[in-house]
């Protein structure tokens, strides 16, 4: 086995190693939870002053590219996370992983893709605070002030995984990175999830309010 | 949070702050049946009897992988395609039922969907099942601390802005 390869130090044996970078990568996420959960509250105390505001101004934004997108992203979760299982069995899936691998960096990009048209949608239509806002409530305005602040840094995040996922890829392609239980797979499988888990709640709190009326 | 807020009477704070205290002592009641909830089911599952005489934690951990069964490239896709089917059909859902006139029921459902979501990415995907103890003490003391940063700051919120 390749094990020797991956250890580190301090550590002497590998499933040691894995379940240390876990909680490592577990304990970055937590913080993470409490990082979007700041932005969400602000979100919250807004929505809750101005509720009609704010569905006046959700129902501005796209809801196929949104629902689109968020399909987009729960499939690379499902690629993310047979490349992670079929990697920390050990056993010969290393052309599975890759190509795993691959297509969960392909979907991320294809996120990104659709955002940026969507950005130019929301450009377009003068959807950022300040003057020229389309729509009258000054609460509007805060809403999309959040809408940028939030889909903006999930775009980050979103292209740190990207990189990170790619580099995995190709240096597993190469032969250069021995892939079989190998911890950094996990670690980033862990955070290609939250960033999913982001969108997920974000979801709903952008494209759905107020289109019931 | 001592004494009235601004405009506001000494009977309306202090229904505002039996309310707050309410909230978090739910919020922690809460918080500490699903740590229980969750602590109970170890790495084997529920099935597993403690372990008092353990060998050296690396050394069990490999037997404990070298015995499990590894699963076939169909297994996994079968099994993670099963939770990504759930997942797409929730998000249908929510997009559905946004255009049904529900009143404040939307963002519920909405939020509801939302949770039950995540929660299928964080246990199946993120295998928080199979994962230690430790690992669901983490990602939860994440969210504990989450739900304490909305329930004190809503406990303000919630009574100030809507009137109360």
């Amino acid at each position: 086995m390749s094990d020797g390869a991956l250890i580190k130090e301090p550590w002497s044996a590998l499933p040691r190693q894995r379940e240390g970078a876990t909680l490592g990568i577990w304990i970055f996420l937590a913080s993470e939870i409490l990082f979007f959960g700041a932005l969400l509250l602000a979100y919250t105390v807004y929505r809750i002053a101005a509720p009609a505001a704010f569905a006046a101004a959700a129902r501005e934004t796209n809801v196929w590219y949104g629902t689109v997108n968020t399909a987009v992203l729960l499939t690379s979760s499902l690629t993310m996370a047979v490349a992670a299982q079929a990697a920390a069995t050990g056993a010969g899936f290393r052309r599975l992983v890759v190509w795993c691998l691959a297509a969960t960096a392909a979907l991320g990009l294809a996120f990104l893709v659709i955002k940026g048209f969507e950005y130019k949608e929301d450009l377009d239509k003068h959807l950022w605070p300040g003057a020229g806002f389309p729509l009258g409530q000054p609460a509007a305005q805060i809403f999309f002030a959040l809408y940028w602040i939030l889909t903006g840094v999930h775009g980050i995040h979103l292209t740190i995984g990207v990189v990170l996922v790619s580099r995995l890829c190709l240096l597993g392609a190469l032969g250069r990175l021995p892939l079989a239980r190998n911890p950094e797979i996990e670690v980033t499988a862990l955070y290609w999830h939250l960033v999913d888990v982001i969108w997920i709640f974000l979801y709903p709190l952008i494209y759905l309010p107020g289109r019931a009326s | 949070m001592s004494g009235p807020g601004p405009g506001g009477s000494a009977p309306a704070a202090a229904a505002s702050r039996r309310r707050g205290a309410v909230l978090i002592v739910l919020a922690s009641l809460v918080a500490t049946l699903l740590r229980r909830a969750l602590l109970r089911r170890g790495p084997d599952g529920p099935s597993s009897p403690a372990r008092p005489s353990e060998p050296p934690r690396g050394a069990a951990r490999r037997d404990r992988e070298s015995r499990e069964e590894v699963p076939s490239a169909r297994a996994l896709w079968r099994r993670n395609g099963l939770v990504w089917l759930a997942l797409l059909a929730l998000l249908l859902t929510s997009f559905g039922a946004a255009y049904l006139p529900l009143g404040a029921l939307n963002t519920v459902v909405g939020l509801l969907i939302a949770l039950t979501k995540a929660g299928l990415v964080a246990v199946l995907f993120m295998e928080l099942r199979r994962s230690g103890a430790l690992m669901r003490l983490a990602g939860g003391a994440g969210l504990l601390f989450a739900l304490v940063l909305f329930a004190l700051t809503l406990t303000d919120f919630l009574t100030r802005l809507s009137g109360g």
